[in-house]
């Protein structure tokens, strides 16, 4: 059914032939660093808990900077200019808050043997409730994102000239295979791959294209003319930021960081790491992808310069996700375009499959374990898990073929500003529990029916959407009174969030010990490999040892 | 080994070890300095203050300040990061 004529053969072919070496590397990682046997879910789940400095620097890159990321911030410029800049001080701060807080969370899940983050919360809050809250937010949170992996691939073949959806489905049950085969090994077997193709065409993109074009100083006059054009108000865009947008753009970048490390796959990352030290020092080197990220960005100005027109969406409308392919294919040799999209195709590759253990763990341990079969083995939980990643492929394919693209892009949306409500639960729980786990659950929920409300709430007069416009809320329906001014609807969510939890914790004070913490202060700096202690080897029928228990 | 088995049952006290029942697995890390944590209100203050930075000029090789700006800003906290980790690192 497709017109030949219309695909560019040595691109595809490039494509294809990297995207099956990399599937290849996928199926061969389940011996990479082998372990005894993957029935255990620190193997599959957390590829042995063991991986060092340099491994984690590229998994958890690989991890956080996404397919979906490296097309739809650059989009974000061509559509709006200096808003979709946020992306870059959101991932200059990230690190040096989690280089605080992430350590503590490292240590105490080292100690406890948790895997998700809602293992934590149980075990510090005691609340198998609140745990299965902040578990079915991770879930909510992960699956469209998974989804978006696929618009990512999607946009690049669009862009080489196939139109079906075969090609999709082909590349995610490769994905599911290797990941069900290998677990997390594949992900951070591949994200060397991976990383190494997005420099290579972020440098010579970078260095390339502006000599094309006639230098930056053309590309940002370009932009300028763009956006002069169209009628600010009431979305601004511009070269740089209108003023009522000064309060979006930093609530943006603050929030989402805020968020990010709250995401289930995020942990996932930094808890297959071999040691407290590792993740210190990731901390302090992963902001160098900000930078690439950066550069990234640009190229959606570049689009503009060279007069890049995104094709039609499935939908009808203009996807702007296609641009940076545009640019890369219209630029670039057929070859190097090749080499291109496929850094954009494999990088799908590593987040898609990252959040899928991560959702499948949470599943496992947080919702099949606690409330379904209590008393299932290490093995059991390894193979549930391994099963479930295949199911959450399978629906995020079936989301992206079912309903409209847009439907998985308003739903990220709603993702970042649902997942920073376990904010409370998880970061304050690292350091206190003066918060009550009943506090927790209340705040919780009001975040999120304040936060689901509020984007709701939001019309979007340029793509004429009456809901879920924007992360965007204007101060003037909160009660400011005339004003332009907006903010991020997350951070306002949060801050309802902590106010309810904080009330509810004061005023349950007196009712505090019903809850246990099995956790104790000593767990929460502890470091790998202190030699006086060994894994002490339990038979599954026997009650759990209350190893934290004070 | 003990990979059949999870979670809480996997990391139990060792009596017979040094320190006993007060010691559980893992160490003590050392960090030192950890007022040092303090400097990251550096970055966070200047680039979450777009009206430091929203205008065009000065150009660097042709890019508007609002960009290069919040770039530099990358290599910059990534010294400081590592300037932090060195100086709160403890002894092995």
């Amino acid at each position: 059914m497709v017109p030949l004529a219309a695909i560019n053969g040595v691109e595809l072919t490039i494509f294809v032939v990297l995207f099956l070496a990399v599937s290849g590397l996928g199926f061969v990682a389940s011996r990479w660093r082998r372990a005894e046997s993957l029935d255990h879910l620190d193997e599959w789940g957390l590829g042995g808990r063991n991986f060092g400095a340099w491994i984690s620097w590229f998994l958890i890159g690989g991890d956080l900077y996404t397919a979906y990321t490296f097309v739809a911030v650059p989009a974000l410029l061509f559509g709006t200019g200096a808003l979709g800049f946020f992306a870059v001080p959101y991932t200059i701060i990230q690190f040096p808050m989690a280089f605080i807080v992430a350590p503590r969370l490292w240590s105490v899940a080292h100690r406890h043997g948790y895997v998700t983050p809602a293992d934590f919360v149980r075990g510090r809050h005691g609340s198998a409730t609140l745990a299965l809250l902040i578990a079915i937010t991770g879930i909510a949170a992960t699956m469209p994102y998974i989804a978006l992996q696929l618009v990512g691939i999607g946009a690049v073949m669009r862009t080489i000239g196939i139109s079906g959806e075969w090609p999709l489905i082909i590349a995610f049950i490769i994905l599911a295979a290797y990941t069900y085969q290998s677990g997390l090994r594949a992900p951070a077997l591949i994200a060397f791959v991976k990383d190494t193709l997005i420099y290579l065409v972020v440098l010579v993109a970078i260095i390339y294209i502006p000599i094309k074009l006639g230098g930056f100083h053309a590309i940002f006059d370009a932009a300028d003319k763009k956006f002069a054009k169209t009628p600010t108000p009431p979305n601004p865009d511009g070269v740089v930021l209108a003023n009522p947008q000064i309060l979006g753009y930093s609530s943006l970048a603050f929030g989402s960081a805020l968020a990010l490390f709250m995401y289930p796959h995020a942990v996932t990352g930094l808890l297959a790491t071999r040691s407290r030290d590792t993740v210190r020092k990731n901390m302090a080197a992963l902001p160098a992808y900000s930078f690439v990220l950066g550069l990234l960005a640009l190229l959606g100005l570049m689009a503009i310069k060279a007069g890049v027109t995104p094709l039609t969406g499935a939908n009808g409308k203009p996807d702007v996700n296609t641009v940076v392919p545009l640019l890369f294919d219209k630029m670039f040799p057929s070859w190097f375009a090749g080499i291109a999209f496929a850094a954009i195709g494999i990088g799908a590759l590593v987040p898609a499959a990252i959040m899928s253990i991560a959702a499948a763990n949470l599943f496992t341990r947080n919702i099949y374990k606690e409330y379904l079969r209590r008393d299932a083995s290490p093995a059991e939980e390894a193979r549930m898990s391994r099963l479930v990643s295949l199911v959450i492929k399978a629906g995020a394919v079936v989301v992206i073929l079912v309903l409209d693209p847009q439907f998985s892009i308003d739903l990220q949306l709603i993702g970042g500003v649902v997942i920073v409500q376990t904010l409370p639960a998880i970061v304050i729980g690292l350091y206190t529990r003066a918060l009550h786990a009943w506090g927790l659950v209340a705040g919780w929920a009001c975040g999120m029916a304040a936060g689901l409300y509020m984007l709701y709430n939001t019309p979007n007069a340029v793509t004429g959407k009456t809901h879920f416009g924007g992360p965007q809320y204007q101060l003037a329906k909160l009660g400011f009174g005339d004003t332009k001014v907006t903010i991020y609807t997350g951070v306002v969510a949060l801050a309802l969030n902590l106010i309810v939890a904080i009330v509810v914790s004061l005023a349950l004070r007196s009712r505090r010990d019903r809850f246990e913490d099995r956790t104790m202060p000593d767990d929460y700096v502890a470091e790998a490999g202190d030699p006086g202690v060994r894994d002490v080897e339990v038979a599954p029928e026997e009650p759990a040892v209350p190893a934290g228990r004070r | 080994m003990a990979d059949h088995v999870s979670g809480e049952q996997r990391f139990t006290r060792d009596p017979a070890a040094p320190g006993g029942a007060a010691t559980a697995r893992g160490r003590r890390a050392n960090e030192r300095n950890t007022g040092l944590y303090w400097l990251f209100v550096i970055p966070l203050v200047a680039t979450l203050l777009p009206s430091l930075y929203n205008k065009l000029s000065p150009e660097l090789f042709g890019i508007p300040f609002f960009y290069w700006y919040q770039m530099a800003w990358v290599p910059l906290t990534v010294l400081l990061t590592v300037f932090v980790y060195r100086r709160t690192k403890g002894d092995a």
